[in-house]
């Protein structure tokens, strides 16, 4: 038994301010919570959570659902993502025939999809050659002959309409300690881009060069310094100011420097030389977007499928709807309709003129940056109206709330170097009601304008109870 | 010309006490005719509803959304709607610039891991799955929260025993541990007084009582009045009881009990017999007590004969009936020589001093008493809002603060009834207990004294004729203190006595010499 009569008493209050008077008063050490009802009041759904709370627990004092979270996170953790190539999609991609789409999101169907995704399926088939206008890639699509399915389902991930087609140019990523790989489309910098739906003859002439100049390039690059590590690049550029959604700015310039020399001896005398550098260090401080987004990809993935574990292995929108992988239910999508971002806006736009939440980009929040990381872009703060700085500190601190692990690679120099909040837990989730905190961009609802503004954005809390209800119902609780 | 403001406030949660505080001030602001700010559940929208500040902003609200409604002149109710974001955004425990205030016991364990105590008074029924959280962080728990059901108690229970966790309550109004008061506490001198138990106000009696006779308490452990209930088997009290036996503070260990299942009170008399520390009991109702007796306990009969006896072990100077009766019999009881209806009305705070005098009343009265709660003797009221006959009511019930802060908190509702009871003319005499100390209003007495006031007012000096007595539990620590409060009721002409029971005997004899 315990020896609470002879302790220092420390009493924590979860309720009435009135009760705290005494400790005031007596200049007794003590906390508040600042306390909500559980599961936004919903006693059915805590019903739910006092089942999954009072599981059998082994020696230590843990259930198996805690086990298996911190083996999930030990997994995120321990890998060590390295960027090994540039390769042609259809050659790392065994399934995938020149009539195959891979997009962003849980899946969904030419009829239900929104206008950029639309659109960025046809600037492919045309990009593909598999159409010469609109109407014949339409046609191509709606008479069944193009197979179109999520990035997610073949370990790729891609920002936005995130658009994979067979001749375009992905990111292969190895993460070293588990052997699997991860893959992502290049950045094609910002302006009229596909990933926002934009689909004319620059955009694919764009594509084009990305693919016969640059992909070439960074592949003979990356091959001569022999892979490069993608965590470490992070985890510096975390500590200058980038949290790898809204800002790549420093992990950018970080990546280039590794490749820089190499690139420079592949493209010396070459007329592409200067173009290649200007579209890489001149013009795109995004460009680093797509790396972060494969290397936590490819942390993330040895988390699926642990028996008992409530950790989220992605999170992912189509432009229609939101969906979520959980570990222990793998090969389930949990999805409900997106929510909307709440940003600012580019002058000249408003809130009418964004489109629903999209791409896989979220799956950089899944490893602890970008939303998670808010406290460490200062910078960014306005851009993506977070509110004021100590609001970002704060919001960083609540995804530690509902996170399994904080992630010593990932210090935090604000929050005196503590770890980013890594393995967003469902039970968490539902739990708190604080739902992950995402930095996104917004695009135009028509296709082509391209990003109108930059937000936070939350997925809808429907995602998390679904996968909650079938947790529960997987696991016999 | 009246209009309805509202304001809904997304995913923002207050205490019901709070709520109540704030819907007060903004009510009160001139020109607003009723306010209200509360959750919005679909039980408070229907209460909106009829006292027409449903509003269509309202009805869409979620449960965890905070909704304030406010009916007034235009700019008055505007005005009042301001006062009321200024009151929730400064609220001072929640938000401190600068300083994060933790979400979840997770985060308040990460930010102090000596935490050792938790205490839970949110709405019941988010009550248990906190308490929980907890026990499962390590966390000794103060359950002051009641609407748990006896199922989830008992699963608590069973926890916290295994952990080697003490689980105060449900329903556990008062605690001490060493200097920390937990819930309502009177300041006591600190002294060899070791107390279980499953009443909050009776500990609290028997802690005023104590320090009133010079003793003092070590610990006070609440245990939740159905821990004694087979259903739960005394897991609490078990735990209890064996921390104060090995406790080098106490001496004597005072069990506050109502009374036991079969089951749980043989297995109680097997620790009894085994506790190294004088044990002395009460039961809350007269039972044969042999086995207790012969298991070395000593039982009393009332909650002042517990605070003696305690104190009879550990002074020996004290032992003499006299000298407790010198203290106990100060009181001011100038009674009128004519009553003005021959019926003994009751409005009670604390629970367990209303049930130590409605079992005097019930045994010597040869009419029926009537409560709100059962005891052997009694009846049950058939309508809680009007008394009949002689009637004694317990306000800090179910029956009447459901959705209401405890009458200890906001005396509105016992000043309420207190006043209905001297405007009816079959009252004879009144009783009410004032329990002082942390927790509870400071300003009871004056409530009290105001409502004689205006019970005066409105007979025209009729209700001068029914005497009120009042029983004060506190001590000259608290603030206020008993001899402060003590003043404000005689000279607002209250009578008071030492103690519930003798409140509710003086108030018999006088019913009784007056016939």
């Amino acid at each position: 038994m315990s020896t609470l009569l002879d302790s220092e008493i420390r009493p924590l209050n979860i309720g009435l301010e009135l009760f705290s008077a005494p400790f005031q008063r007596e200049n007794i050490t003590h906390t508040r919570l600042d306390w909500k009802p559980p599961a936004r009041g919903d006693k059915e759904i805590l019903d739910l959570l006092f089942r999954i709370r009072s599981a059998p627990r082994d020696d230590l004092g843990a259930t198996a659902r805690e086990r298996a979270n911190k083996e999930a996170i030990r997994r995120i953790m321990s890998g060590q993502p390295v960027l090994i190539g540039v390769r042609p999609a259809h050659e790392v991609f065994a399934e995938m025939t020149p009539h195959t789409l891979y997009h962003a999101g849980p899946p969904v169907d030419w009829e239900d999809m929104c206008g950029p995704m639309k659109a960025a399926f046809i600037g492919a088939l045309k990009y593909e050659n598999l159409a010469q206008s609109d109407e014949e890639a339409e046609k191509l699509i709606t008479s069944g002959k193009i197979c179109y399915s999520p990035n997610h389902h073949h370990g790729a991930v891609g920002p936005m309409t995130g658009v994979t087609s067979y001749s375009m140019p992905v990111f292969v990523v190895e993460n070293e300690i588990f052997n699997n790989r991860a893959y992502c489309t290049i950045n094609e910098g910002i302006g009229e881009v596909m990933r926002f739906g934009a689909n004319g003859p620059s955009v694919i002439a764009r594509l084009h060069w990305l693919k016969d100049t640059l992909a070439p390039a960074l592949d003979a690059a990356i091959g001569k310094v022999g892979g490069i590590n993608l965590k470490t690049i992070m985890a510096q550029a975390l500590a200058m100011g980038d949290e790898m959604h809204q800002r790549n700015v420093a992990a950018s310039l970080l990546f280039y420097r590794q490749i820089a020399g190499p690139l420079a001896e592949i493209a010396s005398g070459t007329k592409n030389g200067p173009e290649i550098v200007t579209f890489l260090v001149g013009r795109n401080e995004q460009f680093f977007l797509n790396l972060a987004m494969v290397a936590c990809k490819a942390l993330m993935d040895p988390a699926r499928g642990i028996e008992h574990s409530s950790v989220v292995t992605a999170m992912s929108r189509n432009g229609t709807r939101f969906g979520i992988n959980v570990s222990s239910l793998d090969g389930e999508w949990f999805e409900a309709p997106c929510n909307m971002p709440q940003g600012m806006y580019f002058p000249g736009f408003s809130a009418e003129d964004a489109n629903p939440d999209m791409g896989d980009s979220t799956i950089v929040e899944c490893y602890g940056i970008g939303g998670f990381a808010m406290a460490c872009a200062p910078a960014v703060v306005n851009f993506v109206g977070a509110g004021s700085v100590t609001e970002a500190l704060n919001n960083s601190m609540d995804m530690q709330a509902i996170t399994v692990g904080q992630n010593v690679d990932l210090p935090m120099p604000p929050l005196d170097f503590m770890g980013a909040a890594t393995g967003i837990d469902i039970v968490e989730v539902v739990e708190s009601g604080i739902l992950p905190i995402i930095n996104t961009g917004i695009a135009h609802r028509k296709p082509g304008v391209g990003q109108v503004g930059a937000g936070i954005v939350t997925p809808p809390m429907e995602t998390m109870v679904a996968a909650l209800r079938a947790y529960v119902d997987r696991h016999g609780l | 010309m009246t209009t309805v403001c509202s304001r809904v406030f997304p995913d923002t949660y207050r205490d019901s006490v709070f709520l109540m505080k704030i819907s007060g001030i903004a009510g009160d602001c001139e020109g607003v005719e009723t306010a209200s700010a509360m959750m919005g559940t679909p039980r408070n929208k229907e209460l909106l509803s009829a006292s027409d500040l449903l509003t269509p902003e309202i009805e869409w609200a979620r449960q965890d959304d905070l909704v304030v409604s406010i009916r007034g002149t235009a700019t008055a109710a505007e005005q009042a709607l301001q006062k009321v974001v200024e009151l929730l955004n400064n609220q001072v425990t929640i938000r401190r610039e600068g300083v994060r205030v933790p979400k979840s016991v997770n985060e308040a364990l990460a930010a102090d891991p000596q935490l050792n105590v938790a205490i839970i008074s949110v709405p019941g029924e988010y009550a248990a799955y906190e308490a929980l959280k907890c026990l499962r962080s390590g966390l000794h728990t103060m359950l002051y929260s009641d609407n748990v059901s006896i199922g989830d108690e008992r699963k608590l229970k069973e926890f916290a025993t295994n952990q080697g966790l003490l689980l105060m309550g449900p329903d556990c109004g008062t605690a001490v541990l060493g200097e920390v008061p937990l819930g309502f506490v009177n300041r006591t001198s600190k002294g060899g007084v070791g107390l279980v138990s499953a009443s909050g106000t009776g500990a609290q009696q028997v802690m005023s009582l104590v320090d009133l006779f010079g003793c003092g308490i070590s610990h006070c452990l609440g245990v939740g009045g159905r821990d004694l209930k087979d259903d739960i088997g005394g897991l609490s009290a078990m735990t209890a009881l064996k921390m104060l036996d090995r406790d080098p503070q106490t001496e004597v260990i005072a069990v506050i009990a109502k009374p036991p299942g079969g089951a749980t009170r043989k297995a109680l008399l097997e620790i009894y017999a085994k506790m190294s520390k004088p044990v002395i009991l009460y039961y809350a109702d007269h039972r044969d007590t042999q086995p207790e007796l012969g298991a070395g306990v000593t039982v009393c009969d009332s909650l002042e004969a517990v605070a003696i006896a305690c104190c009879r072990v550990l002074e020996p100077q004290l032992q003499s009936t006299e000298a407790y009766e010198n203290i106990l019999a100060e009181c001011s009881l100038e009674l009128p020589e004519q009553p003005a209806g021959r019926y003994l009305r009751g409005v009670f705070a604390g629970g367990t001093l209303c049930v130590e005098a409605l079992e005097i009343a019930a045994r010597e009265l040869p009419e029926p008493v009537y409560s709100n709660i059962e005891i052997a003797g009694s009846r049950i009221l058939d309508d809680m809002a009007t008394s009949v006959g002689h009637t004694l009511v317990d306000l800090g019930d179910d029956a009447f603060s459901i959705g209401r802060p405890h009458p200890m908190i906001d005396p509105t509702l016992r000043q309420e009834r207190l006043l209905q009871e001297l405007l009816d003319p079959d009252t004879g005499v009144v009783v009410l207990d004032v329990v002082l100390g942390d927790g509870s209003h400071p300003a009871q007495a004056e409530g009290i004294v105001d409502t004689l006031a205006e019970a005066d007012a409105r007979t025209c000096g009729r209700s001068r004729r029914i005497p009120v007595i009042a029983s004060v539990c506190g001590t000259e620590k608290d603030a206020p203190s008993r001899s402060q409060v003590l003043r404000i009721l005689e000279q607002g002409g209250v009578k008071h006595c030492a103690t519930s029971s003798r409140a509710v005997r003086a108030a018999l004899t006088f019913l009784e010499e007056s016939k």
